[in-house]
């Protein structure tokens, strides 16, 4: 089957004063209609830089190599106007902070409305009818009073909530979610997270879930990418990866988090040391210096990510040698 | 155990203004509404709850920050609430505080060593200047600073180091309570655990008790020995660590514990979830009785009538409700 999305060695740079700043590293993967995927990482390891950067989104002092393939389009060749008939179509995002991501002086009715008239030329009342029925699915309560209220007068959920409807208004085939409910109280993020599940059942539409937080993947998931430092450490299908983690971060995370379903009483085994610089990445392994299986190799050459199993791959000099 | 910290019916209103130019009242929005609990020596009480419940409110009023409305702060017997400034001033050696933004309750202008001299400074201006740089230098290397960092600027410091710097200066005087507000919340997971590792060890070298404020229950379990929950400004259960999470007797606590994500597919897929309907209530116009009722799955009409009092389940543990039996 084609994959619906895929990037051919994606490449992010910022020029800064201080001098290039490498996001994003050679990434390449591929996505299936109805996949979800999650891509892991802790801040500076690239994961939202990758997408901004195929939607078009990244800062000025931003460059991008490589290829975004979407429906066997590359998206970093399109020019504003091709690509704004692609986004918020058959390409949405979803993004983690609500608050800013809508118009503040627009009233959400209005802003939900331009979307329809926009991309697909209906008239205010088919638009409405459409409106009222992506509402209706995510449950907001009391949609008419809603329509004409600002984004202010929405709670973060709330607000979370139309920006969801937003997306999912011209039915894309691929959906971006950064970090869609890390600003939300936990119970707030359960009805959140309940919503994606559904969607998950309800369409066909791929679904890439950009987060810190493992939990939420292991719920929602199918494959995993982890990243680091701006690279692919290790990528799997979900079960596979917190079952047996390959790569030491991988590994690494996984038993740092506190979590509800460990003995208590157990010391967190801690990552030693900081995330990377990555205005100075080293020559090798950019997760040397933090990695207790650590050998000289791993200081001086970069280890590249192999195919361990149908789907399963990992860069680590140590899973070589074993 | 002994008691060093005694809080009864603390309350802490805010006068807030609405209405338009001509029906222009003051309304009180309770942010803690009526919360008692107990703080024993080495111990750390987890206080968990969702924005908006209170908690940091209830954090800085203990550390009289925010003057209460009413109710006793009783520190080691003696009523904190009514102190003169000066006399409070003596009293902060023994309570401390750290903040959530590491790098924005540092100044900027201020080097590390500077910055873990301040309370120093502020408590013992007589003290030598041998003696201060001593204390500092014991301190950065308990929260795991190297030496050659003195001279240097938070902004030179990861926001995980910045913590740590924060909890040298809060640690500087040995205090025997500190008041952590969410600490760990704005670091990177693996961050996240060398911090909460610190504590944990800081809790027990030094004999500290902690109150320990956060939105996040795993970190909560993994820390505290007591937990207390808070929803809009009132006190919903109050247990051992161990009881709350295996046998949780509030419909809030429920929800809260069953919402939490577990990192493991199979348990995260099959786990029953109490998903709650809609939103925080404002703060400003709380529902009548029990100000969970309006999400609450188990409420009656009896919930709406009547305020829950806190009721004895056994077991030191404390709950809020009229169902929990």
């Amino acid at each position: 089957m084609n994959p619906i999305f895929s990037l051919e060695n994606l490449n992010v740079r910022f020029a800064t004063k201080e001098g290039e700043v490498a996001a994003v590293s050679d990434l390449s993967f591929s996505l299936q209609r109805g996949e979800c995927l999650g891509i892991v990482g802790e801040s500076g390891s690239g994961k939202s830089q990758t997408f901004l950067a195929t939607m078009g989104l990244l800062a000025a002092n931003g460059s991008t190599t490589g290829r975004a393939l979407f429906q066997g389009q590359d998206l970093l060749k399109l020019d504003r106007d091709a690509l704004n008939k692609i986004r918020g179509d058959r390409l949405a995002m979803i993004f983690q902070d609500s608050g800013t991501s809508l118009t503040p002086h627009m009233k959400v009715g209005d802003q939900l409305m331009e979307v329809l008239t926009t991309h697909k030329g209906l008239s205010v009342e088919a638009a409405r009818k459409r409106i009222l029925e992506v509402m209706e699915s995510i449950r907001i309560p009391e949609v008419d009073k809603r329509l004409s209220q600002y984004p202010h007068e929405f709670s973060g959920g709330m607000r979370q909530r139309v920006m969801i409807a937003m997306a999912l208004l011209c039915e894309p085939d691929l959906l971006i979610a950064d970090e869609p409910t890390t600003a939300l109280d936990v119970t707030v993020q359960a009805q959140i997270l309940q919503l994606f599940k559904a969607l998950k059942h309800h369409t066909n539409s791929a679904i890439v879930l950009i987060t810190h937080d493992l939990g939420v993947v292991a719920g929602l998931c199918d494959r995993v990418i982890v990243m680091y430092g701006g690279r692919v450490v290790e990528e799997g299908a979900v079960a596979d990866i917190f079952a047996r983690p390959k790569h030491p971060y991988t590994k690494g995370l996984l038993n740092c988090m506190p979590r509800l379903d460990q003995d208590l009483d157990t010391e967190l085994q801690a990552i030693p040391g900081q995330p990377p610089n990555l205005q100075k990445l080293p020559p090798g392994c950019a997760f040397a210096d933090r990695c207790a299986v650590v050998t000289d190799r791993c200081k001086t050459e970069r280890p590249v990510l192999r195919d361990y199993a149908p789907g399963e791959r990992a860069a680590c000099h140590a899973l070589e040698a074993a | 155990m002994s008691t060093v910290l005694k809080v009864e019916n603390l309350k802490v209103h805010f006068p807030i203004k609405t209405g338009g130019v001509l029906k222009r009242r003051m309304v009180p929005l309770k942010a803690v509404d009526g919360v008692s609990f107990e703080v024993n020596a080495g111990e750390c009480l987890g206080v968990v709850g969702e924005s908006g419940c209170g908690k940091s409110t209830l954090g800085r009023a203990v550390l009289q920050l925010i003057k209460p409305t009413s109710g006793r702060v009783l520190w080691l017997g003696e009523d904190l609430c009514g102190l003169s400034p000066e006399h409070m001033r003596q009293k902060r050696r023994d309570l401390q505080l750290v903040f959530q933004d590491p790098l924005a309750s540092l100044n900027p202008r201020l080097t590390v060593a500077e910055i873990i001299r301040e309370p120093l400074y502020a408590a013992e201006p007589d003290l030598g200047r041998d003696e201060a740089d001593r204390r500092i230098d014991e301190m950065m290397a308990a929260v795991g600073l190297l030496p050659e960092m003195r001279n240097r600027y938070p902004h030179e410091f990861s926001g995980g180091q910045c913590q740590r710097i924060a909890i040298a200066r809060a640690m500087v005087l040995k205090p025997k309570l500190i008041i952590c507000d969410e600490p760990v919340s704005a670091l990177d997971v693996s961050i996240q655990a060398q911090v909460i590792n610190l504590l944990r060890k800081l809790q027990r070298d030094y004999g500290l008790s902690l109150i320990f404020i956060s939105h996040d229950l795993s970190v909560v379990r993994h820390l505290c020995q007591r937990v207390m929950v808070l929803y809009l400004g009132h006190m919903m259960e109050l247990a051992t660590r161990d009881d709350l999470f295996a046998k949780p007797l509030h419909p809030y606590t429920q929800a809260l514990i069953s919402a939490v994500p577990i990192p493991d597919p199979a348990k995260e897929r099959d786990k029953e979830i109490i998903v709650l309907s809609g939103d925080l209530p404002s703060p400003m116009n709380p529902p009548s009785g029990c100000v969970f009722r309006t999400r609450c799955p188990k409420a009656t009409t009896k919930c709406i009538k009547d305020v829950p009092m806190p009721e004895d389940a056994g077991n030191i543990h404390t709950v809020a409700c009229h169902h929990w039996r």
